[in-house]
């Protein structure tokens, strides 16, 4: 049996990935720890494109929805928990702040009837209904349109255009529903989230290990999707999606399944970003910031999950380092997209594929020298 | 025998271009059928038709006594029709192994898919025995698209009988090939004679020779003639039909 094999390395290198994480509140203060979980969140983003780009082939440019989705859906919670909707309602009928500002006179202060939509707001007095809808909602969204999409067989740089637009949208519906959700100022001075009266604060180590572990699960579990016979699948639907069809696979649902799980894990990002961030925003559903995501993973490697999970948390902790000398703030778009460019162009396959072409050649060396020595 | 395949006067009509015209034909069970004809016969395009790929704009195809027409490509691949393609189609990034697995279609749903390992521990001795039937072993972790033209074309092969059609298309599986793996080819063909209904479209009368029993012969659009090889090659109508091609074995 050998040891040293292409994917036991590729174990060992997720091994060592979770190793890292999990150990490293002992050399971080609580403020780098924040600002890492922030980056595993995105790193969470990056697996969850890679998953839809790399190896279903589906080109996402508005993850942002899901992402935003998420976020909300657990920001309405936590903000029915702060101390300041408490105060303005009851205990028992917290009020958000902004829908007092903006409230006509007179009308009552609850959220049955505060203002037209207020009432959505009820069932998310239960943390947990907004944790499930946090989920549901993204899984819903990406449900009802993949298969819109991918029945119509619209694929490529169609499937594209059509996501970021949908992103766009949304975006502009958020910014207009200023009495529901405080339109362009976005859900800010929220409760902490709570489980067993463990407050989860965003600078607390227990913060910082909750988004690491779920990281890591779903690092873990995305591994293990892709390595399923549905995973395989889906690459030879990426490579020729019409002969896929000739043995008898229904490509679409397979298609809306994958887009359905990365939106459930952009979803899961979100809310756990509410949670080290303590705001939700219309900017999540920003052009920019899904666009980055997919950057992210280009750059780490989009056929490697665990490559495309690095290089988000990578070019997120140099843009940390980078912008905090003045000069380099405004050059850091210019470098991104330089970088962006320059792997797309000369290693498409990201990082991830840069390091596993040199383990190649270095375990193939390492055979051949130990043959030649047996052979002596 | 019964009938497994019957086609009536089907049709497609292309914005006024009848590439199949009111074609009909029927194959039985366990028969190997042979449809000859010139270039843009309309051959491919009534495999198109079989399975799906290209709506008809008239007549029926009857497949196990179920009308099939016009219906979604996998509703009618999961019937027990396979296909190989006339341009090599494979997974070009996938291993030829992988190949395999995703041609081994014993279940087709994503829920019971996602219990199946990729990689399973034991080997499968169906694949093993394809690619042994298709002499891919040695090449099983080799991705598909460094394979040579003549060993995409067996993959390919080998991934429609992964598949286990009651019927099986084949377009043109000797296209590119050279004498030698041509032969091996018309053998495995021939290998899988009674165990599948086999409609084989095919321009090389040595090949059509050594496998044939009913040939079909197609010219634009519609059914010229049909019956042994004998018959054909004494056929009037197919003789002035290929009279300007210099014969039927240059059709
Ligand atoms: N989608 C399409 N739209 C318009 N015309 C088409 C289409 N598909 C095929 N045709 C035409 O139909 C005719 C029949 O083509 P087909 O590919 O079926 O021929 P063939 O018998 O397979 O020929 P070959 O021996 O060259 O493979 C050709 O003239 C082709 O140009
Ligand atoms: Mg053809």
């Amino acid at each position: 049996m050998q040891l040293l094999t292409r994917s036991n390395l590729q174990l060992a290198a997720y091994g060592l990935f979770i190793v890292v994480v999990m150990l490293l509140p002992l050399v971080m203060d609580v403020f780098w720890l924040n600002r890492i979980s922030k980056y595993l969140v995105f790193g969470m983003l990056a697996i969850a494109i890679s998953m839809s780009w790399g190896y279903a082939g589906i080109l996402n440019l508005g993850q942002g929805l899901f992402f935003g989705f998420g976020a909300y859906m657990l920001a309405m919670s936590l903000k029915l928990a702060s101390p300041t909707s408490l105060q303005q309602g009851s205990a028992d009928e917290p009020v958000p702040d902004f829908m007092l500002w903006t409230s006509e006179p007179g009308a009552p202060i609850d959220l049955c009837c505060i203002n037209q939509g207020s009432f959505l707001w009820i069932p998310f007095k239960e943390q947990w209904f907004g944790v499930a809808m946090g989920l549901v909602m993204p899984m819903l969204i990406a449900f009802v349109l993949g298969y819109a999409m991918f029945r119509a067989r619209i694929a490529g740089v169609y499937v594209a255009i059509l996501t970021l637009a949908l992103c766009l949208l949304v975006r502009l519906l958020v910014i207009d529903a200023q009495p529901l959700i405080n339109g362009f100022n976005g859900l800010t001075d929220l409760g902490w989230f709570t489980v067993g009266g463990l407050e989860f604060d965003p600078y607390l180590v227990e913060t910082y290990y909750l988004i690491a572990i779920i990281t890591c699960l779903v690092l873990i579990g995305a591994r293990w999707l892709v390595n399923t016979k549905v995973g395989v699948v889906l690459q030879a639907i990426r490579d020729n999606e019409e002969r896929v069809r000739y043995l008898g696979y229904d490509v679409a649902i397979y298609k809306v399944f994958f887009f359905c799980v990365s939106a459930a894990i952009a979803g899961l990002a979100g809310m756990l970003y509410v949670i080290a961030a303590e705001f939700a925003s219309p900017t999540f559903m920003n052009i920019g910031f899904s666009i980055s995501m997919v950057v992210w993973a280009a750059v780490g490697g989009r056929w490697s999950l665990l490559g495309a999970c690095l290089g988000a948390i990578l070019l997120n902790v140099v843009e940390a380092t980078v912008s905090e000398t003045e000069t380099f703030v405004e050059a850091w778009q210019l470098i991104i997209g330089a970088i962006f460019l320059f792997v797309v162009l000369v290693m498409p396959r990201g990082l991830a594929g840069f390091f596993q072409d040199a383990a190649d050649l270095a375990l193939e060396r390492l055979h051949r020298a130990v043959k030649e020595r047996r052979a002596r | 025998m019964s009938t497994i395949l019957e086609i009536e006067s089907l049709e497609v009509n292309f914005r006024g271009f009848r590439a199949v015209d009111g074609f009909d034909m029927a194959v039985e069970e366990g028969e190997l059928r042979v449809l000859i004809g010139a270039n843009g016969a309309g051959k491919t395009t009534l495999m198109d038709l079989i399975t799906g790929r290209t709506k008809s704009t008239g007549g029926k195809v009857t497949f196990l006594g179920d009308n099939i027409t016009n219906r979604q490509e996998h509703k009618i691949a999961r019937r027990g029709i396979g296909r190989k393609f006339q341009v090599p189609s494979v997974f070009k990034d996938l291993t030829v192994r992988e190949n395999f697995e995703v041609a081994h279609t014993r279940s087709l749903s994503v829920w019971r898919n996602l219990a199946v390992s990729a990689k399973p521990r034991q080997l499968n001795t169906q694949i093993e025995r394809a690619m042994q039937l298709t002499s891919l072993t040695d090449e099983s972790t080799t991705l598909a698209g460094s394979l040579s033209h003549g060993q995409s074309q067996w993959l390919e092969l080998g991934m429609v009988l992964m598949q286990n059609p009651k019927l099986v298309l084949l377009d043109e599986p000797t296209a590119g090939m050279t004498a030698l793996e041509t032969e091996k080819t018309s053998e495995i063909i021939n290998g899988l004679r009674g165990e599948h209904s086999i409609i084989v479209v095919e321009h090389d009368m040595t090949f059509v020779r050594s496998i044939c029993e009913v040939i079909t012969v197609m010219h634009l659009g519609k059914k010229l003639a049909e019956g042994t090889v004998e018959q054909i090659e004494n056929d009037r109508a197919v003789i002035d039909a290929y009279l300007g091609s210099g014969g039927i074995t240059h059709a």
